[in-house]
């Protein structure tokens, strides 16, 4: 990955984003995390792990891959509908 | 129109060394033509044609070493690949070949339509 696209991102002394998530919890349980924390960065602890994400509707599973470390967890729940072409039925 | 092949890439004979490298190889411009003359020794607005056997064998030797071409592009795709495996907001866009940040779908997007497939550069 570019290093220039990750320094324009955030500033530098702020970090990255981390929000307390019930991670050692979840390695125990075996549970996925259930979460609304969708600007939260992902960590390399993260990798892994289930997560339910909330788009604004309902909370879509997915699982942590190494490729994924460094994004947000927002960017793997869309939050729209892809648009598709029905055609009508009553004419 | 005849041409001199440079490190297999067609050069225009009669055109200045710095805007023939410009046209006919992919992942150089006009910045890094300029540069790559200095670095070389050689200016820009020496025709092709008129090039001196060192002066070519110290352009090949200096672009051989460069990412240019296919492996530029090979590395784009990567890039793009990446993304679409991990099925991220961008990689999602990508697919579908819409603007990738947040740009208006409603009229226009032309330009993401027509580049953004994957994998890119290959039709």
């Amino acid at each position: 990955m570019h290093i220039q696209s990750i320094l324009l991102k955030r500033s530098v002394w702020k970090g990255p984003n981390i929000v307390p998530l019930p991670i050692k919890e979840a390695l125990q349980a075996k549970k996925p995390i259930r979460t609304k924390a969708r600007a939260a960065t992902i960590l390399p602890q993260f990798v892994g792990l289930d997560f339910e994400i909330h788009n604004g509707k309902d909370f879509i599973k997915i699982r942590i891959k190494e490729d994924m470390v460094g994004h947000k967890l927002g960017e793997f729940s869309p939050t729209r509908k892809p648009f598709k072409y029905t055609q009508t039925k009553n004419k | 129109m005849s041409s001199i092949s440079i490190l297999g890439f067609a050069l225009e004979a009669t055109a200045p060394i710095k805007s023939a490298m410009v046209k006919s190889i992919f992942g150089i411009g006009p910045q890094i033509a300029k540069k790559v003359c200095a670095e070389c020794g050689i200016s820009g607005s020496t025709k092709v044609e008129e090039l001196r056997e060192t002066q070519i064998l110290e352009l090949t030797k200096h672009l051989s070493k460069m990412k240019i071409d296919k492996l530029l592009r090979d590395e784009i795709n990567a890039n793009i690949g990446r993304k679409i495996e991990i099925k991220s907001y961008e990689g999602l866009r990508h697919k579908e070949g819409l603007p990738v940040h947040g740009q208006n779908t409603r009229s226009n997007a032309q330009i993401a339509k027509k580049l953004n497939r994957f994998p890119r550069y290959y039709t």
